[in-house]
């Protein structure tokens, strides 16, 4: 099938295949298809292609030096040219920022600054930054994101200072971290907490402190990124009441079911697992919501506007 | 002429340019790399070299121009062009391959593909497998993403766009704009940019674009100058920042709204820290009802000092509360 992706953004695919090509390496074709984001069929043209790729006289000793066999790619001699990695261009080193700044990180990180020598001369993350933003102001750690994604990686157990805002308030956990998962801009571990005794989810912004352990532990086989974060499945459901002026979307209102009401009310089945959490939420509708079933989250939504009242 | 072909040129190019050791000129290239061919007229060859070496320098090699006996002439400038070995710690490649892995695979992240490059030239080893996952965008992201692609190629040429847009009074238009920047919010993207209609700055919703094209005609040229000291950061708002009466809000916060006070006030506004650890924050809103909202969401630990007509409206709406679920 003929292949349509432009030769100038095949180009660039190949020169960063090249960096690949170390003599003496055999690499999984399956890995680097993956790495591309392409076929195998594919990356294979592009392999051929680069193998009679090269320089004066175009002699065997003068073309790229890769044989494909049995599934892997095997570099067995120096490239003829273009042995360094060619610098990253402004647009590969802002999808690096960007996407740290996800992970909390802000412009003036030692990360960015670092990844930013393997980049063209006039690029700069504060500039990125001036101009596209992909996380909402300041505050994240990207220390925190590092820690806990080495842990995942190595199978080590981690101590967790984490601060809820339901009725735990702070507390330290030993968790099993499994994955992480980015959710509307907001980053999530899932893991197995060990206090719990049960599998939890945990924003990354209210992880206080982490530190490893030194214990390994067991991954799952394929562990689940927590995306979406929130899943309803086995949580209680919270019957609440909207009245007609308040707007109630299932994007504010994650698995709930809402059922307009022929008064111009909305009747939402909302599945919770923090009674604080959609207690907050509810009071925050000041007097727009209410709920009405289960009795204690009634009382829970009822102390809190009193607490806040000062009574 | 074979994709191929025109691929196995641009390969052949580049390494002619980084083999040669001195300054080379078009009928060099022409006499040396593999890929030209021979019965092509002067013009057409020019044309395809120009188009070729475009292509390498997007790719990311620097050329140097020097001129030789009244003929262009090329030099690779090796400096510029071979990146920095970068040492990470174990750490940093873990995040890496945990943000790569994720956002790569993320229809709503714009850049997938340059930063699939990126990690390639970076990274020691092909990352794959690193188990992450990502959603940054939850209303329809293929075309956020796909729109944000489009709308941050022609923010960086500085080129005009234009648009079908549905308001949020469910007014739709084709709106034409010169793009300044774009910042994700809350699953949501948004563009920041002069409105030729309304002769003024906007924000857009991404997810209210039926479509989006940049102006094609005379590409290689900017449409627009960006207003000096551009910064889109400016342009987030707390949702409480939405509205035509601004004030100013004066809040306390405490405990661990205080530790979380960089996150929760999103750098917006003035913190100024208490000798009891607490901050007080002047921040301006617009929309006292959502204050008051926003307030008991992100609690506790968060006060609001004033003005006076924001704290009785909280105090009333907690006192329904209260009444209601009596």
């Amino acid at each position: 099938m003929a292949d349509k992706t432009p030769a100038a953004t095949r180009a660039k695919r190949m020169l960063a295949l090249l960096h690949r090509l170390t003599p003496g390496t055999r690499m999984r074709l399956d890995d680097l298809a993956a790495e591309f984001g392409v076929g195998s069929e594919e990356l294979v043209r592009d392999l051929e292609t680069l193998s009679i790729c090269g320089v004066e006289p175009y002699d065997p000793y003068a073309l790229v030096p890769l044989i494909i066999e049995g599934g892997d790619v095997h570099a067995f001699g120096e490239l003829p040219a273009l042995d360094h990695a060619v610098r990253l261009t402004a647009a590969e080193a802002r999808a690096l920022v960007t996407a740290l700044e996800t992970c909390g990180s802000p412009t003036d990180d030692p990360l960015p600054a670092k990844l930013m020598h393997a980049a063209a001369e006039d690029t700069s993350p504060e500039a990125f930054g001036r101009l596209v933003r992909t996380a909402a102001g300041p505050g994240g750690s990207l220390t925190t994101y590092e820690t806990l994604a080495a842990a995942a990686e190595r199978g080590e157990k981690l101590t967790i200072d984490y601060w809820s805002a339901g009725r735990e308030g702070r507390s330290t956990r030993v968790v099993q971290p499994y994955a992480l998962g980015n959710d509307r801009g907001v980053w999530y571990l899932s893991a197995f907490c060990e206090t719990a005794g049960a599998e939890r989810v945990f924003r990354l912004d209210r992880i206080r402190a982490a530190e490893p352990t030194g214990d390994t532990f067991e991954r799952p086989a394929a562990p689940v990124p927590p995306t979406p974060a929130f899943t309803s499945t086995g949580l209680p459901t919270a019957e609440v009441v909207f009245s007609a002026e308040e707007e109630v979307s299932s994007r504010d209102w994650p698995g709930a079911t809402l059922e307009p009401q022929d008064d111009g009310t909305t009747l939402a089945r909302i599945p919770y697992s923090g009674s604080r959490w959609l207690a907050r939420r509810v009071a925050a509708r000041l007097g727009r919501a209410q709920v009405l079933a289960p009795e204690a989250l009634r009382d829970t939504v009822r102390a809190l506007a009193r607490e806040m009242l000062g009574g | 002429m074979r994709m191929s072909d025109a691929l196995e040129r641009l390969v052949n190019l580049a390494m002619y340019f980084a083999s040669s050791t001195g300054t080379v000129t078009r009928h060099d290239v022409r006499a040396h790399v593999a890929g030209y061919p021979k019965e092509q007229d002067e013009g057409a060859f020019l044309r395809m070299f120009e188009r070729d070496k475009d292509d390498l320098l997007a790719a990311g090699l620097v050329l140097n121009f020097e001129d030789v006996d009244g003929e262009p002439g090329y030099r690779l400038d090796r400096r510029r062009t071979y990146g920095a070995a970068v040492d990470l710690t174990a750490e940093e490649a873990a995040t890496l391959r945990a943000v790569g892995t994720a956002l790569v695979a993320d229809p709503g992240y714009p850049w997938a593909e340059e930063l699939r490059l990126a990690l390639a030239k970076l990274m020691p080893e092909p990352v794959t497998g690193a188990a992450a996952g990502s959603a940054v965008a939850d209303e329809d992201p293929n075309a956020q993403g796909a729109r944000v692609a489009v709308l941050s190629t022609a923010a960086d040429a500085r080129k005009t766009v234009t648009f079908t847009y549905t308001t949020s009074a469910d007014v739709t238009a084709e709106r034409t704009v010169d793009p300044y920047g774009l910042f994700l919010r809350d699953g949501r993207w948004y563009l920041v940019g002069h409105d030729h209609e309304r002769g003024a700055e906007r924000t857009f919703t991404v997810s209210r674009m039926l479509d989006a094209r940049a102006n094609a005609a005379k590409p290689r040229s900017a449409d627009f100058e960006r207003p000096p000291g551009f910064d889109v950061g400016g342009y987030e708002r707390l949702p409480f920042q939405y509205g035509t009466a601004p004030c100013e809000a004066v809040l306390r916060l405490t405990g661990e709204a205080a530790r979380r006070a960089p996150a929760l006030t999103g750098g917006a506004g003035v913190l100024e820290r208490a000798a009891d650890g607490s901050f007080i924050w002047r921040i301006q809103a617009s929309g006292l009802q959502r204050l008051a909202r926003w307030l008991v969401e992100n609690g506790p630990g968060v006060e609001l000092l004033g003005p006076a007509e924001a704290v009785a409206l909280l105090r009333a709406g907690l006192q329904e509360v209260e009444r209601t679920h009596g």
